[in-house]
């Protein structure tokens, strides 16, 4: 299992380190990762952007990939960013 | 306005919403959702002013009271739940009968009581939160705009998340809907990080005005592509105040929304054109929306809908009784004008044949409209069983859910005021037979809530009436077995699908073990068997053990116009409804045999059928008295078939019925009556009623 876990300032000002992170994520064996959010309390569009793309991708590999500790803030953004399904 | 004519508006009026409260009450049950809740608000808020200036005055004073609970439920100081639902309902049938019958006083203090201590709720805690909010927003109307935002994908450059931006956007309303576009955005390993890729559409609810929306986009707006529409003549009245509003299909809707795109509707409508399904479930189908938008979609369609019918005039339908009959009067003095134009002279009547078929077209075309205003949707015809399906369902302990498809199809309004009865017999059979209890469901592997569903859509010029039900099945071991004792079949017969249908709709024909309250007493699938039949219909079964039933009746669009064959017999001309012709045929000698009990038949395609001599049958005279020199034309009823002897075919016509007083005839073999071009009358045969008469 692959663990990604997030700064508490993730944004757009790191985004490129996630993006390799998740991009050697998606190329490992393993086929479950967990990116955790706990201290994260809100990230902005390049963050989800990246993260949709990436569970585009592990779609395609059959991979599983399980969002940790977010709060109800981030996941009403990932709800708004289509990442999460609305109720 | 005198005061007769106002209570005249009001009676009128508050049948239209009690009958909109009846079906949203049921509802909020199954899906207690805000709108609902609002909306219930709103019509019991219009009973009570309404009630008021037409001098209903305990209707005022108890909806008052109704009011205020509501308001309370709205404002989640009581909980939707059962009891809320079923306290709703009594009070609303109070309603009902203190302003069409007579206001029956125990019953009013008896729900005056329980409405004002209701949970914990307080009538006097219900006036303040009701003097609190009445003028607020109760009455104000939403906004709503369509929100369409793709960034530059430079932006975060400028320090600037549009994330940001549209959370502050959907701040100001609520968000109705909302689609993100992900075409753009590349695979992983593709995508620059720091780019913006995603666009979105949103459909914002907001009591702000645009202005506050442009706010939001400020700083983005001059080189972003941003636009905001206003799309709040889709969703409320102001619209009908500017006489502006347009019916819309569920696709149109969904594409102004945003939640679907205009290539995606081509796709979708291309694939109806094919399939013939629902446009709403084929977008489910292949994904371009989820259930919800699409049942919200058709939600509003209905209720846009429902505004037209407010802008419409009522008009009686006897007065289009008239016109259509009119019509035919017009349409026989046509053809008698081109019998005449048939012996003029070969200029003049070519002169005149011209001009007549001009008017024919015209005269065509305006039958179409006079048909057309007749034509009503179904929708609420299937909405009143919500009620009885969950009155019903609970007298029996079972959980059932009523879904209804196809609301929007359009018959005669004859046919629908003809239907509901037989439909409520079935609905009622499918509860007490066909869907199990919760705890057998459960057994038998299936959810414990059952499912009926009334659906309704057109095909090759019919509409057709389904009752689906998931419940057992018809129990074939049992239908036999009544058959056996009943002498229908041998003790070792097995019975085909059609025997299985011919003996359920037999008179007096029940496998239930207990005659209940409900059904089981024989009395009824034949009696809808012969309403649908008189409304030249059928009705056809199926069922899969332990899967369920599904019973389809097919009924013509109209009941003042038929499809008919001219028939001759001596000098008198009969019409066949051509739904009933099976074929026509002339017969060889040897196919024609009498048998013992069944009189006179005729073999036809291995299968021997009754032959009815029409010259003997109403006694007149006829060309021929056998059956060989003669035509016999089949015809079917249900699963009998009979041959009709007659002299020749004339021809096959539209046919404007007129109605035969009984005074003329008792026979049950003729239906009515049409005025030929010469103006002689033809009769109309009733097949049904001909199988009938020769059965007996």
């Amino acid at each position: 299992m692959a663990a990604i876990v997030l700064p508490e300032d993730v944004s757009v000002k790191k985004v490129k380190a996630l993006h390799a992170e998740l991009l050697n994520a998606v190329d490992n064996d393993e086929n479950e990762m967990v990116i955790d959010f706990s201290a994260v309390k809100r990230a902005d569009l390049a963050v989800y952007q990246v993260l949709l793309a990436c569970a585009r991708e592990c779609r395609e590999k059959k991979k599983v990939v399980k969002i940790k500790g977010a709060s109800s803030t981030v996941k009403e953004q990932m709800k708004f960013c289509g990442i999460l399904r609305s109720n | 306005m005198s005061e007769n004519s106002i209570r005249d508006v009001f009676l009128e009026e508050a049948k239209e919403i009690l009958r909109h409260l009846e079906a949203d009450l049921i509802q909020l049950e199954e899906n207690p959702d805000d709108e609902v809740v609002h909306r219930i608000f709103r019509y019991v808020h219009t009973i009570k002013g309404s009630s008021g200036i037409a001098g209903f005055d305990e209707v005022y004073e108890f909806t008052h009271r109704l009011e205020n609970l509501l308001d309370a439920v709205r404002n989640k100081k009581v909980p939707v739940e059962k009891a809320l639902v079923d306290l709703l309902l009594e009070s609303m049938d109070w309603v009902a009968e203190a302003i069409y019958e007579h206001a029956n006083a125990e019953r009013k203090k008896f729900l005056d009581e329980k409405v004002a201590s209701f949970g914990s709720f307080s009538a006097k805690e219900g006036e303040a939160v009701l003097a609190r909010t009445e003028n607020v927003q109760a009455e104000k109307p939403a906004n709503y705009f369509l929100v369409r935002a793709s960034f530059k994908p430079t932006i975060f450059e400028n320090g600037i998340d549009p994330l940001l931006i549209l959370e502050d956007l959907v701040s100001l309303g609520s968000v109705e809907h909302r689609r993100v576009h992900f075409d753009k955005l590349p695979a992983l390993r593709d995508m620059d990080p720091e780019k913006c890729y995603l666009e979105w559409t949103i459909l914002l609810k907001t009591f702000h005005p645009r202005q506050k929306l442009d706010e939001a986009f400020l700083f983005v707006k001059d080189d972003n592509d941003i636009s905001i529409e206003d799309v709040t003549n889709d969703f409320t009245d102001s619209e009908r105040r500017a006489g502006g509003i347009q019916e819309r299909k569920v696709g149109e809707i969904l594409v102004r929304r945003g939640v679907i795109t205009e290539e995606e509707l081509d796709t979708v409508l291309s694939i109806q054109r094919e399939t013939n399904k629902k446009i709403g479930d084929i977008i489910v189908e292949k994904g371009f929306a989820d259930e919800k938008a699409v049942q919200q979609a058709l939600g509003d369609q209905n209720r846009i809908k429902s505004r037209i019918q407010a802008t419409t005039v009522r008009v009686e339908t006897k007065k289009l009784d008239t016109l259509l009959n009119l019509l035919g009067e017009i349409v026989i003095s046509q053809s008698s004008i081109a019998r005449m134009a048939e012996e003029l002279e070969e200029e003049q009547g070519y002169r005149l044949k011209n001009a007549l078929y001009g008017m024919d077209r015209i005269t065509r075309e305006f039958q179409e409209q006079i048909m057309a205003i007749r034509m009503i949707p179904i929708g609420p015809t299937f909405e009143q069983f919500r009620r009885f399906v969950r009155d019903v369902a609970d007298d029996v302990h079972k959980e059932i859910r009523l879904d209804i498809r196809g609301s929007e199809t359009e018959l005669d309004k004859t046919v629908i005021e003809q239907i509901s009865d037989p439909l409520k017999h079935m609905i009622r059979n499918a509860i007490d037979h066909g869907i199990e209890t919760p705890q057998e469901r459960q057994k038998a592997g299936k959810k414990p809530v059952g499912t009926i569903t009334l659906n309704a859509y057109h095909q090759e010029g019919n509409v057709f009436i389904e009752i689906i039900d998931d419940g057992r099945g018809l129990d074939r071991a049992a239908i036999r077995r009544k058959a056996v004792e009943r002498g229908l079949i041998k003790g070792d017969e097995e019975i085909n699908d059609r025997q299985l249908q011919e003996f359920l709709f037999m008179p007096g024909f029940s496998t239930a073990e207990q005659v209940g309250e409900l059904s089981g007493r024989g009395v009824g699938m034949d009696v809808v068997r012969t309403n649908i039949e008189a409304l030249r219909g059928t009705v056809e079964l199926f069922s899969e053990p332990g899967k369920g039933t599904t019973i389809r009746i097919k009924l013509p669009l109209t009941l003042a116009i038929i499809e008919g064959m001219l028939v001759r017999v001596g000098k008198n001309v009969y019409i066949i409804p051509l739904l009933s012709i099976v074929e026509s045929l002339q017969p060889v000698r040897d196919s024609i045999k009498t048998v013992e009990g069944k009189g006179e038949v005729l073999l036809v395609r291995d299968e021997y059928v009754p032959l009815v001599r029409l010259y003997q049958h109403f006694g007149i005279d006829s060309d021929f008295t056998n059956p060989w020199e003669a035509l016999v034309v089949v015809v079917e009823s249900g699963t009998s078939r009979i041959g009709i002897m007659v002299d020749d075919l004339v021809g096959q016509q539209q046919i404007v019925i007129k109605s035969l007083d009984n005074f003329i005839t008792k026979s049950r073999a003729l239906s009515g009556a049409a005025i030929m071009g010469d103006g002689t009358v033809a009769l109309i045969i009733d097949v049904h009623g001909m199988v009938g008469e020769i059965a007996t």
